[in-house]
């Protein structure tokens, strides 16, 4: 979407010019959000033309594309010309600060903001309060912040972000890893596509077995069998619960030890009946909740029946045991 | 300032509420201080909020109230103590301390508006003759981390002494004295100190908290001078090599204090909120117990989970009981099942732990 109108810094001086698509310099910094053109895009160049100019900077010996990459990347293969707004001369911020606002008509994603932000940090002397206003950042958000934080990891991390392999929740605990240890983490998110809490969760985890242990992120990886688990041909879905679950055992082995032996007791009193049987308050007491859910009176019967059977069973004890152990 | 503990020279700033300028508790810290020149706030003005600072000693009229209980949890069992409010805040850096959570500031706050204090503990302890008090002064400060200062418990002391139905505890991490001589009756008076393990006590009680043995050696001089004596293991920490921590501080114990010394012992293990948990990573980042099993308890606080807590105060009981001690056990916010587990009985066994306290502060007088 290009949204000229709103450019308030050309109005005074843009003109219009035509020239061979090929011929305009493409190779901006700014040009940060730049991708591949959609077909649509393709089809209706090729259709009907182009309908919107591209911006430029004439003001040197060659025009600079300002915004508009993927048409002029169009125009440029079909041969055309390309039709552009002249925005006068501009400099690095001027450019960037044009390209944020010729976009300003569509939602930008945890991911551009950190694509813009690493583009506005590098230019000398930038006005921050006109980038935050451009794209959208209030100055004391926690946004903001997470933003700030991402931008501390290496530029691969962007990668992740703007593919939803890491959300943006994370930045400040991925902030806190050493750079060896942020490296051994990748394999986290090469493949696989984390929801925020269970993102937050693993890394969490992760860093306090680290600090307690006083182990590297990698050997606590390998602890948890990451490797195995992703070469293992999971679905993702499946791969992200079954690390989830081999962290948090590392980081919770009393914990996890008692769920799984309380697991094991409840199946077996509980097995072939409607009732299901669980530990409500994480074994701070002896307590145990046996409930079920029925819907007519020949189900309450019938339940009935099969807790005076769980009842009797000599195995009941191992229930409520597991907390005292 | 050369005649005041170390703990108190990081103070750099004194401000003084106007309408206390001229108390007994103003009037010796601009003795005791007197290279600091105190900023009188005037009438209606408070302090900027969000102080981060520890250097500033704020002597303030003090408008709520003195004498309340304990902040008790639901689901745990409480001992029933009640808190004589003098202050706020403590210049010892403790990686555990609760304060850093409950408080925005670090600020130094003591009530100087004393008389209001007497006024309040006057109509409590007049209108229920009969009725006995525990109270103390540690909940929210140190009891005696600003005495050289502020001479607070002294004058405290010289005060409870018309009352013979309260008996006053002082808890403390720090070795001051100098209120002994006011004490009208030893029995009355109940000083207390923190124990913990020595990799704990030298890690995370930074600061210039007195060592376990100085502790120790303070008590022994209070027993000896008749009084008996509280130890508090709050909080237990668990961490690698914990029992050899706490058998030797149980060791510790024995060779300065006999059973009959020590009024009571508690034992409450490391719990919080979980801001605290941010607190201590950022304050004290190389504090790993943070790190240990810890699950939402009943009450919403962050707890060692319940077979590893068990496992502590039964080592440490079984060890404080080798030495004498018994009855003067009791675990601090835990619920009855933890109680059967470690010790074999529950408050209600004992007549309720708020009773079963008192009795024992009272030294066994029912």
């Amino acid at each position: 979407m290009n949204m000229v109108d709103v450019l308030t810094h050309a109005s005074a001086r843009a003109a219009l010019l035509r020239c061979p698509a090929s011929d305009l310099d493409v190779g901006g910094p700014w040009l940060f959000w730049s991708a591949p053109p959609t077909p649509a895009l393709r089809r209706s160049l090729e259709n009907r033309g182009q309908l919107i100019p591209v911006l430029v900077d004439a003001s040197g010996a060659r025009p600079v594309l300002v915004a508009g990459a993927a048409r002029v990347r169009v125009l440029a293969e079909l041969g055309r010309e390309a039709l552009c707004l002249d925005l006068g001369a501009m400099d690095g911020q001027a450019r960037g600060l044009a390209y944020v606002q010729s976009n300003a008509g569509r939602e930008v994603s945890d991911g551009q903001v950190v694509l813009a932000m690493r583009y506005f940090q590098t230019l000398p002397d930038c006005d921050q309060a006109a980038v935050l206003e451009s794209l959208g950042l209030e100055p004391r958000s926690k946004r903001l912040r997470l933003v700030r934080s991402f931008l501390s990891l290496p530029g691969r991390w962007d990668e992740f972000l703007c593919a939803g392999a890491v959300p943006l929740a994370c930045a400040d605990l991925l902030e806190a890893f050493a750079p060896g240890d942020l490296e051994a983490l990748e394999a986290l998110f090469t493949t696989l596509s984390w929801s925020r809490g269970s993102a937050v969760n693993v890394l969490t985890w992760i860093r306090e077995i680290c600090a307690r242990d006083q182990a590297a992120v990698g050997d606590v990886l390998d602890g948890a069998g990451v490797k195995d688990i992703l070469a293992g041909g999971l679905s993702p879905k499946d791969a992200m619960n079954r690390i989830t679950q081999e962290v948090r055992l590392l980081r919770y082995p009393a914990l996890s030890g008692m769920e799984r032996d309380f697991l094991t007791a409840a199946r077996a009193v509980s097995a072939g009946t409607r009732w299901r049987v669980t530990q409500p308050d994480l074994f701070e007491s002896d307590a145990v909740e046996v409930c079920a859910r029925l819907t007519s009176p020949d189900a309450v019967r019938a339940a009935s029946a099969e807790l005076a059977r769980i009842a009797a069973r000599e195995d009941l004890d191992d229930l409520f045991v597991v907390g005292r152990e | 300032m050369k005649n005041l503990p170390s703990y108190l020279h990081g103070i750099s700033r004194v401000v003084v509420d106007s309408s206390v300028a001229e108390s007994p508790v103003a009037r010796r810290v601009r003795e005791r201080l007197p290279h600091l020149t105190a900023e009188i706030l005037p009438e209606g003005e408070t302090l900027s909020p969000g102080l981060a600072r520890e250097d500033i000693l704020y002597l303030k009229r003090y408008r709520g109230r003195f004498l309340r209980h304990c902040p008790g949890t639901s689901h745990y069992r409480c001992c029933g103590y009640q808190i004589i409010h003098i202050g706020e805040n403590c210049p010892l850096r403790c990686s555990y301390c609760i304060l850093q959570a409950y408080f925005h500031d670090r600020v130094l706050k003591v009530w100087a508006n004393q008389d209001d204090l007497w006024s309040e503990l006057d109509q409590a302890f007049n209108s229920h003759p009969a009725l006995r008090y525990r109270v103390g002064t540690g909940e929210f400060t140190d009891s005696l981390v600003l005495e050289a200062l502020t001479g607070y418990s002294r004058d405290l002391i010289e005060f409870l002494g018309r009352y013979p139905q309260v008996c006053l505890e002082l808890k403390s991490k720090v070795v001051d004295l100098s209120w002994m001589d006011v004490v009208r009756d030893p029995s009355r008076v109940l000083p207390a100190w923190s124990m913990n393990a020595p990799a704990i006590a030298e890690r995370e009680e930074q600061g210039e908290c007195a060592g376990l043995e100085e502790r120790l050696a303070a008590a022994r001089t209070c027993a000896q001078a008749g009084f008996r004596v509280c130890l508090h293991f709050d909080p237990m920490i668990h961490f690698p090599g914990w029992q050899d921590g706490y058998a030797r501080t149980v060791e510790m114990i024995f060779d300065h204090l006999r059973p009959e010394q020590i009024a009571y012992v508690s034992m409450g293990s490391f719990r919080h909120m979980p801001d605290l948990k941010r607190s201590i990573t950022e304050n004290f980042p190389e504090s790993t117990y943070i790190y240990g099993e810890f699950i939402t308890g009943l009450d919403g606080k962050q707890r060692l989970l319940r077979p590893l807590r068990v496992e502590q105060f039964r080592f440490l009981a079984d060890a404080l009981r080798r030495g004498g001690l018994d009855r003067q056990l009791y675990l601090c916010m835990e619920s009855d099942e933890v109680w059967q587990a470690v010790l074999g009985r529950t408050p209600a066994d004992m007549g309720g732990l708020y009773r079963h306290l008192m009795a024992q502060a009272f030294g066994g007088e029912t």
